[in-house]
Parts: C-alpha cells; structure tokens; sequence
C-alpha cells in the first residue's frame, strides 16, 4: 500500500488537491508539464466578480505547495506510463533538465547577459523572454530554466555561448545535466488536474484574428491589462500604441458553435464582465459586448454584471458575422443588435474575443497512458452517478478542474479538494513532517546579535558597499558579530552561518540580503541546525528592496542598507524563541443535513476513518433529491442516486440522526459541543454545514389557487407519474430568482429544459419562457440543442423585470380566456420585439432556491452573503470553508447548486475536514495573538473585530481577563492587538516593541527626509518586491516595516512615526474595493480603512497634514504602482524637509 | 402593426419544423445571419433573416416582401453557429408565401413558363437546340458517349450563356471526349421552382426529369450551371429521390481532363484572373478548388484571389429567384463586386455559373470597368485551347 498520490497538473485545482492531501499526512508527487506551477491563473491579472488580484492570492498557495516537506514538485515533467491498481499504482515520469540547480540565488544576471530573445509564453507572446529566464516573479519550484531548444549552447556545442556561465557567480548553471530524467513512483491514486487549453480563433477568418493585431484574444486582454504584463498594465493597440476610444467584447468565439465546440464555455461571460469593467475603470470611454446570454450563474454574478452595465458597458444581444479593418486602420464589425433587429456596421479601435476553453493538448494521449476514458468532446469522462464530476472511468484515478471540462476557479478548487477526499481512501499510511531535533544552545534569553551581508553577487554588492555596511553593523548594540559573504544562500556559506553562530554564540541572528518572501525558510533551517530557534531571525531586504531600485545612488543605497540592518538589529535583540504549539482534537464530525451533500460528504468523511454524525432534522435521507424524478442534464433517476447513497450512507457506518436536530452548539475549532434533540452529546472536531436550501414558494400567478399553475417541482412529481392533464405546457424561468438579491440559482434552467424535453417527448406542445438562457453546466448546452430541435419552443421575456410584472396569465379557468377557450401567456417576446401570445393549458413555474434559517448559524457565528446564502471564507480559493475554523459548507446552503455540484462540493468539504481532522492534533506556526489576562479591561473591542471569532466572550463586560483567545481558531493577522488600547495582546513575532524599535532605528538620523512604509505580508510587501524584481528604480527615503496584515497596524506606531519626525508615514496593504478584498484575512483590512479614515482626521488636527499620512493598497502584482507611489511620497517629504529648513517655521 | 399582439400559431409551426426537417428550431437568434447577409452592404433596410428565422418559429408566415430579397447565396448559413440550413427555412416560409397568395409580382409567371414550357425562361420549348443549329451535337446515346452534356435552361435561352455552352462544345471536342445531349428532350432541373419555394412543384419537376434521364440511360452528366448541379447532387436526393447518375460541374470534369492530360492549353500573354466563386458551386457544395486549378492550368495565368474569396465570396445576386425579379440600381451585389476585382488587381473576372456571367458582365458594363473584362471559365479555357490535331 502506497503513502502518496500522483497530482498531474500544477494550475489552482492541482495545487489545492496537493495541499489537501499533504495536510492530512499524505505525500504527493505533483507533475507539472510548464517550469512553474501557477497554471493559467497565474497569468490572469484580477479575478470576477471580486476583482481579486490573481497572483496576489495564488502565490502564497504555490509557495506552501513548495515549502510543505510532503510535496514533491517535478516540473518540466510529464507522467510516461502507469501500472498496477488503486492503492498501488507504479509511476513513470519524464523530468526536462531545467539546466539551473537550487544554488540560483535569484538574481537574474543571467538573463541580462542571455543574448536570446523570444516570444514570452505567459505574456501570451506580447512581450519577450531570453532563452534563459523566469516564467514569471512568483515562479515556482525555483526560478530560472533554459530554454535548451533556443539557447545558443544547446548539446552538442560546437561553438557554445557561455555569456550566461560568465555572469553566473554562484555557478548556479548546469550544461552537463542528463536532458532528461526518468523517475519512478509508487503512488495510491492520482489525480489528474491538467486543466485546459483555448481555441484558436484564427480558425474563424472572418474574425481577424492573426491578421489584425487589434483583434486580441481574452488572455491576451488579460496580459494587456496586468500591471506586470507587457505594457505594464495600459490598455493600448498592439497595431500602433495608441490608447483605444472604444472596445468591443465578443463572447461564444468558437464556444456553442456547431463547427467548433458545441458546449458553453462556461467563465467566458464572466470574465469579459470583468474585462469590461476593467476596461471602463482604465479609462477606455465606450466599451461594448456582444453577447448570445449572459451566463452569470454564481454567487454575486448577476450583481457585477448590473454594476459593469451602471458603470457604463453596453450589453448588446448579438455575434459578429465579420471583423476586417477599415480604411482608418481600425476595426470594422458587422453584427446584428437583435433587440433592435438591427445590422450594425460598427468601428471600434480594439475587440477581444472569448475563444472557446478546449481539452488541454496532449490530454488524449495522457488518457491513453493512464487508461480513462475521455467523452466526445475530449474531456475525461465523468462517472456522474458514482461522484459527480470526479470520478473517472479508473478506479483509483480522480479528476479535478477543467480537465473535465471548463470551470471557473472555486468550482476547480473544489474539486480539487474533493478528489484528494477520494484519494486518500487509498493510502494507508499517513506522515506528518517532524522537526528536526538539535541540542538547543543555551543562553538565549542574552542578545548576542550576529549581522550575515550578503553581496549577491553584484546584485547588492554593485551597488551598496556591503563591508561598510558590515563595519557599520558591528558597532550596533549587542551585535557580537558580522561579516559579509558572496552568497548567503548558498550552500556552503549556510555552513559558515551556522558554524559562526555555534563558534561565537549568537543567539539572533540578521541576514541582510533578498526577501523574506523567498528566502526566510531557507535561514531559519540554518537555525535550527545551529540549535537555534528559527524564530530568532530577521532580515533586512537589502536587494529587492534596496540596491535594485537604487542602483544610480549607491550612497544613499548604502545609507538606507545600513538603516535597514539596524531596524534588523533592533527587532532581532527582542525576539523571542517560539515554539509551534500542538492543540488537541477530536477526531470525529458533524454533517448537518441528510440531502445529496449531507450524505456525500458523511460518506467521504466516515470512509477516510472518522466518527461521522449525521443529522436530519426529516425523518428521512435525501432531502430536495427525493422529490425529483431525473437530474438534469445527465437523466441520472434521482431515487437511483438516492437509494446508493443511503446504501453507501448504511455502509460506511456513518452514525445517522434522524427526525433530530442541533439545539446548541459550542466550541472551537477541534473541539466542538453539540446537544442534539434527540439527547446525545457530540464532541467533534470539524462540522460540516449541508443545510441545503429551500425552493421559493411562490405566491403569483394564483399559485396554490388556480389548479392549472404548478412548479417545477410539482411538475416532477406529475413526471413520475407519467400524468399531466393538459396539452400546452409553458414554463416560466426564474421565479424567485434573479430579483432583489437575489441571484441566479443555477440549476433551474437545466433542470427546466430537460422538463421541457421530456413533456416534448410525451407529445405536448411546449414552451420556455426564460431571461437568459444559462446551461452553462457540462452537457447542458447540448441538453439545450436537443430540446430545440425536437420542438421546445424558446422565448425571452424582459429581464429587468420579474415574471410576474413581465408575463400575463390568463388561466383556462378564468372568464376572458382567448378566442379557442383555451388559456394563454401574454408577454413582450424580446427578440421579435412585440407582445406575444402562446396558447397555455398548464403555466409551471421554475422556482429558485433560497437560503434556510438555522439557529446554528448565529451560534457558530458563521457570516452570511448577501443574499442570505452562507458565506464561504474566500470567494475563489476558500468555497467551503468558512471564516469559522473547522466548520466547513457543502451544498446548496453556501449558494444555489444542482445535484451534481452539490456533491463536488461535499466531497470538497470532506477532504477539508478531513486534512484538518486526519493528524489527530492542530498545529499552529506561533504566531498566534497571546492574551495578557492581566492588562485586560474586558472592553470586548478584540471580540467585535476578530475576523475570525476566535476571540470568545467568558466573563463579565468589564471586567479583565473576561476573553480568551482560542489558538485553534486564530490566524495570527493581529486585528486584536491593533485594536487594543491596553496593549493586553501580544503578536508574536510582530509584538508592538520590536516594531517601535524598528521605527526608532528608521528614523534615528534625518527622520524628516525619510517615508515609513507599513506593509502586510501577503500583497503589498510582495509587491515591493516585484518593484524590486522588474527594477523599478524609486528614490531611496522609504523605511519597510512588514506585519503579517494591515489590520496589525496600530495608532500608536503611526504616532512614535510622527513624534520622532518622520516626513511620512504610508500605510498599505492588499487591494481593498467597493467589490471585494484581496486581504488574507477575512476582510480585516476594511478595518485597516476604517481606522486609517479616523487617524489621518486626528493627525490632521494634531498639525499633520494629511499627504504626510497616506494609505494605498498595493497588489502583489503592483510593483510599479508600489515604485510610482514610494516616488510620490518622496515628493511629500522633500516638500516637508525643505519647510523645515525654511528661516521662520 | 407593431402593437398587434403575435399568436402563436401552432399548426403552422408544426409544419414548419416538419417540412426544415427540425432546422428552423435551432436557431438560437444570434443575429449572425443577418450581419452576414450581403444586402447589408447595399440597403437601408436589410434583410433580417433572424427575423423570418424566429417568425418561422412561431408559425407566423406573413407577407414579408424581405422574404424575396433572399439569393439563397447561404453566407448566412457558413457563418451561423448553430449550422442551421437556412435555405431550407426560407424555402419554408415561401412556400407557406405561395399558399397564402403572398408572392411577389412576376413570380407566378416563371412557374408558369415552368409548366407551358419547361423553362423559367418563357422561352419556347422548340428553340432549346437554337444557339447549337451550326454545331451538329449528337443525340446523348449511352452506348456510345462518355456523358451527357446537361446544357440547362439558361445557357440555353440566354444569348450571353449561350456562348457558355458552345466554348464548353469545343472544349470537351478539344480534349476528345465523346459526348451528347438531349436536344429538344432536355428536362429543366426545376431549381428555379425550389428556390422560389414551391416545394411541392419542384417535387413534380425533379421526378420528371428523372424520368427524362431514365429513358435516355444516363449515367453521368455534366452541368453547365452550378444550379442544375447542385439539384442533381442535393436537392434531389434530398427529397428521397434515387438519383441514378453521376453529376458533376463543367469545372470538376475539365479539371478531371486536365489532370488525366486530356486537355492541355497552350501559352497566351500573362493576365491577372481573379474567380468568382459562384454561391451555388462554391458555399452550397463545396467546390472551390477544381476551377481554380483548371485556371492554374492555363499558362500565363496570375490567379489573384479578391478579399473575400472562397466561403466569404459576395454572392452575384442572381439565384434564389432573383434573376425574375427587378433589382433596382445600387442594390445589385455584382456592382460590389467589379470593384473588389479591380481592387484585387485583376484583368480578367472569371467565373463559372450563367447567372453570375450575366449579373457581373451587367454591372461591368455600368460601370464602365474597361479594364475588367468578365468571361466564364469555359469560355476562358477556351481562349487558350490547344487545338487537337484532329478537331474540326
């Protein structure tokens, strides 16, 4: 029996079944076929309908993919051939030479000195790379690879270009290596998440494409509009650089197309919503969409799409017939505004087209090595019935993300977590990483500071006189030692760390040299095995933060690298060693609800080995899946999935509560307690909310009065029974949905269509009357055609209004019935642009779903959308879990879903809970917020402004020592201790003295002329490092100080700022918007907004002008917006120097 | 009008989808068509094929004097993504147009002619064989001929399509083929009745004809215009009809010659020709690569392809029935056409259907385009003949 699973793909849902897995003690052998994993949303700039920054909050995911000792990463590789069965499958794997070896330091001389250029993939070719060169900044495992194919030195070189050896000082480059490597693994399961590819648009003439630069595809649009893409982020015409007055968004290229993919494509509404919105907010005046309907399906969809209209895009129903040029060099586009049944010659300056998601190449010949079966569209094939869309035609082998057709990314990381759910029902053994045991040096509690330069090559030292900087060190209090070394990465200078710190006693030890962000992990393994605790490091980012982005004012560079060493310094004597703290928990769950997600995830749960309760307040299994008949699109018997999963329900020994509900429920994270009705007491680790959701109860159109008006639902049940008096059925889509706020609810126009298709069957006349059209789901479209073409009728009625406003009904039982007795549907049929009537005998209403009402949800503290739908922890990488430690949501209680989302996202939920519940303990990094029960009030701020609830009300108001923080349940952000007036919590790490100290080093000499910077570690550090990384030179006055969140910020670090005579304070942290928050800590930044919004007032009347106080959020992908800024801010305190110095202020 | 409430009509959307086969249910109303549709580029008022597509749809027939704008050149249907055959929804809706007396002035007539005289032409039925008194063109006999020269209503009546007809003569002489024809005996394809939407009628036309080419033992033709080929290969087929013959275009079969070194063609000064790709040879079968290499074939020949060429190429505004009906100055397509080809640098504009010949030569003449001289492709050919030791 294997430990491991194979993941082949490193794009989000590879990424998120690699994590899963690793977390719950499994190891992985993650493939990636590229040099970086990341996949394609690496390469997007923002995220619908959020408007996240992509990589901003990617990154962090691909470097915990790198950092976890249980994943193995092999890049440039792919899997050659597999044997054996589930639970011990043989492996090959081919491995490209990446020709560059882990003693690269980053530095990217190479790439300077590589005379090669070429086209750079992830610019989508828009702007070049050299044949030896980085993906992309956040490229991962390691940074640099060579191009062999393109590289002058190729095998056998005759004539070898060694410009890059040359400029290579750590020798970091390796001709010599085997072009190829093939390894072998033993592995349990695999899953294969490789994602997808586009069409080529070239392949429809008349659109342009490839001929005209101006016609860019959406990737390209992607790139055009990304900061760190090729025009760093300006929307311009490719053909001639000038700024574009209008763009036309043209969505269905190549998707729903009879001659190319007859599926939808699914995201590419969304995110031409997005493009537009982003093109309005770049400033482009008039932007357009073509549409056929827009598929804005998910949570918060529909919402984006009316603000893209408020904003200003025109949504015009429509497709090009041509896009050529025009006599002015622009774009011709011929198309027919079919609400107005107009053809249209229209010029536009730029047009971006949506082309169609395909199978990833070399799919096919990947299913033929692992032995699954793709469907007709070369998709892997699904086993619908057996686990949603996970399940492969293997057993043993799971499928997740766009490898089985296309998905946007929180359905990809789903399921990606549900197929490590799956996965590990294989693996037998389980490993946690141990730390590594060192004597421990003694007399730590003595500073005794040890100061590493490095010179990274010319990197730092072309620039900053690293030995000056050294000998400056050496006269800083407490620093018994410091030396400056070519490369303190690098392999045998680790060595001279470590022996200086044993020889020479140091107990903290400062590594000036790149960023924490890459390197921290690297330096505080040489701690610990020096016997150091890898908690008493620090360092001062000396290169991406100073040398490259001051390269033309050496002095001053040296000056700041001097400062920054003794902020180092300064924070280092104050460190503490901390230690990871192991928190007990129970190893069993909670499901809370019997319906199809309930049950699939109890099932997953309970046969990965846990205690699993499952409650249900009904007395019976199944939920809203026993009233159906079949489930849409696949014809799947609803009562056969229902009888296997209460067969597998009964099987896997899942303890069931029926008729039973939750009364109370209390608790952390590991440790939860629950009184159930039915009298027993839980004690579990983890629950998982399957609520479901209830389908709308209408009350128009005389439902429940009038005999001849039923729902969908009651429809069903007219299907079982093969009986529905009447001969003209007319449905009518979204009823309780799409109105107010509430959104679309997904399933129905599926579920409404096969209805139709069903009733056509039996010979009815049928009509559909519906406002888009959204089969976005696999099969769906095809279910659509289908219905079409065996004569369901299809209209639209006006989507601004719902249906009762919108459709009139005149039932056969009413007076005033039309001319033949019969009853009918009046309603203003928008394509044909009149009122049309349609002879009706039965008017079935398709109802939404809604959210349901839950005391558990007040006593969990679980926080709603707003459209009463429980709300997940992030909107694109945390769909099931919530902000809620250890309480997780599967179904439709998280949002509207169809069947089989609902159990994509159970399994999702499973393989969560179980990650968490697996190791049998939580482990938390220290850096954890530290309750002083004696400098408490009891004034309950750190309870209201926890993101987390992880701050729990036990006493009296008032009275001190009243709260305690549960370790379980923190995240470490430090909104608390920001919040608290009486310094009573204390972040680890980042505790209030090593930050005042770091600001009194900053601004010790010439405190006027200098800027300090807050930033938090996720985005806006991360995008001072990109400065770095592109070299975006700015003027050297900024003093860093990093916080793991913006929400650690306190008032009185921005006061000793200014009480010491700082010329500036910025505060920045992750992009905050009227539509979402890149924050990394469940929007405590709007906090950080909050509290900057009251300090820069109080400054103001403190005599601090407001510029000298700014705030500006920063995206990991914004290094030049962080260079343009920093700039900016060396203008406010060149301006307040110089008044200073003026005679007579 | 407009605020008249629609009712469905649910027999008449019954028949509709029965008689496009489900064609006219598929159409999700993108609007391609229209966009596509050349009358775009010369009316105000286009037409709006989405429009009649979606009144299919409901069963609303309506008189709409758009319905007979339509050539049948089906660039609507290249483009649409839902690859619904449009021809066939517009056939439909005419038909319904016939029934309800809802048909265009002068339409009747050329059905009329149809029955009096076996052409649309309103030509009389004795003078078939008139343009080839001078030739001597054997009876078709199957014994004897290679195939049946399929001359055609058209090249048969009209004086320009006529010399159509007599180059292909001395082509087919000139590489030895043995040949004849029907003579007075020669059926019309019915074509003009189908795309003119008289279903029913074209129904009787092609059994017919059938009946003609059964008599005379037929076994393979070969067609003059595209639009008999087309209703020997597709139309006819289509209505469950055994076709037992094999037709091909003028243009396949002297490519056929050519490359089996049957016809060789001999050195001429060097001319930029660019083909207009006719909509029933072209987008409606497929067929754009035998007359461009029979062009090729012909020493001193430039081809040159206009912008749009190929599935693209802009219809001449001939077929659908158009040829009967008056086309009023400015809305011709063929007008757009003379200038694409001068555009294109081209010295001589060649085609390869009658109705094309006529439009273009038409709008050449208007135009004045003394630099762009518009042939057929047989007559082309026949320019650079080589003449066979043998011939006459």
């Amino acid at each position: 029996m294997s430990d491991s699973v194979l993941v082949i793909g490193g794009g989000i849902a590879g990424i998120q079944a690699a994590l899963d897995l690793a977390e719950a003690g499994a190891r992985v052998v993650l493939v990636e076929r590229e040099a970086t994993i990341g996949g394609i949303m690496a390469v997007l700039d923002k995220n619908f309908p959020t408007l996240d920054c992509s990589i901003c909050i990617e990154a962090p995911k691909m470097s915990e993919v790198d950092l976890h000792p249980n994943i193995e990463i092999l890049s440039l590789a792919e899997v050659d051939s597999l044997e054996g069965e589930p639970g011990d499958f043989r492996v090959t794997i081919r491995q490209r030479a990446r020709y560059v070896t882990s003693a690269c330091t980053r530095c990217g001389e190479c790439t300077h000195a590589c005379p090669v250029v070429l086209p750079n993939e992830y610019d989508s070719g828009m702007a070049a790379r050299k044949a030896i060169y980085t993906p992309i900044p956040q490229s991962t495992p390691g940074a640099y690879l060579i191009d062999i194919e393109h590289c002058l030195s190729k095998p056998p070189n005759y004539l070898p270009c060694t410009h890059c050896l040359q400029a290579c000082l750590p020798k970091a480059i390796d001709f010599n290596m085997p072009e190829e490597t093939r390894h072998v693994r033993h592995v349990g399961a695999v899953i294969v998440a490789v994602g997808y590819d586009m069409f080529d648009p070239r392949l429809i003439p008349q659109y342009g494409y490839g001929k005209h630069a101006d016609v860019l595809t959406a990737l390209e649009f992607e790139r055009l509009v990304n900061s760190a893409g090729p025009t760093g982020g300006e929307i311009i015409c490719p053909s001639d650089g000038r700024h574009p007055q209008n763009i036309l968004f043209v969505l269905c290229v190549g998707s729903r197309d009879r001659r190319f993919y007859h599926y939808c494509s699914r995201f590419c509404c969304m995110y031409s919503i997005k493009h537009a919105y982003q093109a309005l907010d770049h400033g482009v005046p008039q932007v357009d969409v073509l549409y056929m309907d827009v598929r804005a399906y998910g949570k918060g969809f529909d919402g984006f799409w009316q603000r893209t209209t408020a904003e200003g895009a025109r949504f015009i129903r429509g497709h090009p017939a041509f896009i050529q040029p025009n006599a002015q060099g622009s774009l011709r586009v011929v198309y027919e505004d079919t609400q107005r049944a107009m053809r249209l010659s229209a010029d536009y300056d730029l047009v971006v087209l949506a082309n169609a998601v395909t199978p990833a190449r070399g799919l096919n010949t990947l299913a033929q090595r692992l032995g699954i079966a793709l469907d007709a569209d070369g998709f892997i094939l699904a086993q619908e019935a057996q686990g949603g869309l996970v399940m492969t035609t293997r057993p043993g082998i799971y499928a997740a993300g766009c490898s089985s057709g296309p998905k946007d990314i929180p359905d990809s990381v789903s399921e990606g977590s549900g197929a490590a759910a799956l996965a590990l029902s294989h693996l037998k053994a389980r490993h946690w990483p141990q730390a590594v045991e060192v004597p421990s040096l003694n007399g730590v509690e003595n500073p005794r500071v040890g100061v590493f330069v490095c010179h990274c090559g010319s990197n730092i030292a072309g620039v900053v006189d690293v030995a000056q900087v050294a000998e400056y060190a050496r006269t800083l209090p407490d620093v018994v030692f410091a030396s400056h070394q070519m490369f303190s990465c690098a392999g045998n200078t680790q060595k001279e760390i470590e022996e200086a710190i044993k020889r020479e006693g140091i107990t903290r030890v400062v590594v000036a040299a790149c960023s924490p962000k890459t390197h921290e992990s690297i330096f505080r393994g040489v701690l610990a095995r020096a016997g150091l605790n890898p908690y008493l490091l620090e360092m001062a980012n000396i290169r991406n933060m100073d040398s490259w982005v001051h390269k033309h004012e050496k002095e001053e560079a040296t000056e700041k690298a001097k400062d920054m060493v003794w902020m180092a310094v300064e924070k280092a004597r104050l460190l503490t060693p901390l230690q990871a703290s192991h928190l007990p928990l129970k190893q069993s769950t909670l499901v809370v609800g019997g319906g199809i997600a309930g049950m699939t995830a109890a099932v997953a749960l309970a046969s990965q080995g846990f205690v699993t309760h499952l409650v249900e307040r009904s007395t019976q299994l199944g939920g809203l899946l026993s009233r159906l008949e079949q489930i849409a699109p696949s014809g799947i018997r609803a009562s056969q999935l229902l009888e296997a999963k209460v067969r597998q329900v009964k099987k896997s020994r899942v303890r069931l509560h029926l008729g039973t509900s939750v009364e109370t429920i209390s608790g952390v994270v590991g440790n939860y307690h629950v009184q159930l009705s039915d009298g027993s007491h839980l004690e579990v680790g983890a629950i998982v909310m399957a609520t479901g959701a209830l389908p709308h109860q209408p009350v128009v159109f005389r439902y429940g009065e009038d005999p001849s008006v039923i729902t969908n639902l009651d429809l069903e049940a007219c299907l079982a029974e093969e009986n529905l008096s009447g001969e003209r059925v007319t449905l009518v889509g979204c009823v309780g949905s799409r109105q107010g706020k509430m959104g679309c609810s997904r399933y129905c126009c599926t579920s409404m269509i096969h209805q139709a298709l069903q009733l056509r069957n039996m010979g009815k006349k049928v009509r559909v009357l519906s406002k888009d059209v959204r089969t976005y789901s696999r099969g769906a479209e095809e279910l659509y055609a289908q219905a079409m073409r065996a004569g369901v009728q299809f209209f639209r009625y006006d989507p601004h209004l719902p249906p009762q406003e919108a459709i009139t009904y005149v039932s056969p039982y009413e007076s005033g019935a039309s001319r033949n007795g019969g009853g009918y549907v009046q309603f203003y049929e928008t394509s044909l642009g009149r009122e049309v009537r349609l002879p009706t005998d039965v008017l079935v209403l398709v109802v939404g779903l809604q959210p349901q009402e839950d005391p558990m949800v007040e006593q969990l503290k679980l926080s709603r959308s707003e459209d009463g739908f429980l709300m997940e922890l992030h909107p694109k990488l945390g769909p099931v879990q919530t902000a809620v430690e250890g309480v997780y949501l599967a179904g439709a209680c998280q949002g509207a879903k169809d069947v089989r989302e609902s159990m994509a996202q159970a399994l999702a939920a499973a393989g969560k809970a179980g990650a968490l519940l697996s190791r049998g303990v939580i482990e938390k990094e220290p850096l954890t917020a530290r309750l002083i029960p004696e400098l408490c009030k009891g004034c309950m701020r750190c309870v209201r402004v926890c993101p987390f609830s992880a701050i729990e009300q036990v006493g009296e108001p008032g009275k001190g020592g009243s709260v305690i923080i549960h370790e379980a349940a923190c995240m470490g952000c430090g909104t608390c201790a920001a919040e608290c007036n009486f310094d009573a919590i204390e972040m680890p790490y980042f505790t209030k003295p090593q930050i005042m100290a770091q600001i009194d080093a900053a601004l010790a000499h010439e405190p006027e002329k200098k800027c300090l910077v807050f930033t938090c570690n996720w985005c806006s550090y991360a995008g001072a490092d990109l400065a770095g990384i592109e070299k975006r030179q700015y003027p050297p006055s900024a003093r860093i100080i990093r916080t793991m969140c913006s929400a650690r910020f306190e008032e009185d670090f921005v006061a000793r700022a200014f009480e010491k005579g700082a010329g500036a304070v910025l505060i920045t942290g992750c992009r905050l918007t009227d539509t979402g928050s890149d924050c990394h800590y469940n929007y405590a930044n709007r906090l950080t907004w909050k509290r900057f919004q009251h300090w820069q007032r109080k400054f103001e009347r403190q005599g601090i002008s407001p510029e000298r106080l700014q705030l500006r959020w920063i995206s990991a992908a914004e290094g030049k917006e962080f260079a343009e800024k920093i700039a900016e801010m060396d203008e406010v305190v060149h301006t307040f120097a110089s008044q200073l110095t003026e005679p007579g202020r | 009008m407009s605020d008249q409430i629609l009712e469905l009509d649910e027999a008449t959307w019954e028949r509709m989808l029965q008689l496009t086969h489900g064609a006219v249910a598929e159409c999700f109303q993108c609007g391609v068509c229209t966009a596509a549709c050349p009358w775009g580029e010369v009316r105000q008022e286009p037409l709006s094929v989405r429009t009649l597509i979606r009144r299919a749809q409901l069963g609303i027939g309506h008189d709409n004097h758009t319905l007979w704008l339509c050539t049948s050149c089906a660039q609507c249907a290249a483009y649409c993504p839902r690859g619904v055959d449009i021809n066939q929804v517009m056939r439909a809706l005419r038909l319904l147009a016939w029934e309800r007396r809802q048909v265009e002035k002068g339409l009747p007539a050329v059905l009329w002619s149809l029955y009096w005289n076996d052409n649309p032409w309103q030509q009389p039925p004795s003078q078939r064989m008139a343009w080839a008194n001078d030739l001597n063109l054997p009876k078709f006999d199957p014994q004897v001929h290679e195939v049946l020269l399929y001359i055609g209503c058209t090249s048969s009546y009209d004086r320009r399509a006529q010399q159509v007809a007599r180059a292909l003569v001395r082509l087919l002489r000139g590489a030895g083929v043995s040949f004849g024809v029907l003579g007075e005996a020669e059926p019309c394809c019915g074509e003009s009745a189908l795309s003119l939407g008289h279903l029913y009628y074209f129904r009787d036309l092609a059994r017919e004809a059938l009946q003609v080419f059964a008599e005379h033992g037929v076994h393979k033709l070969i067609a003059i215009s595209p639009h008999c080929w087309y209703a020997f290969t597709q139309a006819y087929p289509a209505l469950d009809e055994k076709v037992a013959f094999e037709a091909m275009h003028y243009t396949q079969y002297l490519h056929e010659l050519v490359q089996a070194g049957r016809l060789a063609f001999r050195a001429g000064g060097t001319r930029s020709v660019t083909f207009q790709d006719p909509c029933y040879l072209g987008r409606l079968s497929g067929e754009y690569h035998a007359p461009r290499q029979v062009l090729k074939a012909i020493p001193g020949t430039n081809l040159v392809e206009m912008e749009a060429h190929g599935v693209d190429a802009l219809c001449c505004g001939g077929g659908g029935g158009r040829m009967w009906l008056e086309t009023p100055a400015g809305e011709r397509f063929s007008d757009l056409r003379i200038p694409q080809a001068q555009h294109a640098g081209a010295e001589v504009l060649v085609t390869a259907c009658p109705f094309c010949l006529i439009c273009l030569e038409d709008s050449a003449k208007t135009a004045r385009a003394a630099t762009l001289k518009v042939i057929d492709l047989a007559e082309y050919a026949c320019l650079a003949l080589e003449e066979a030791p043998s011939s006459e």
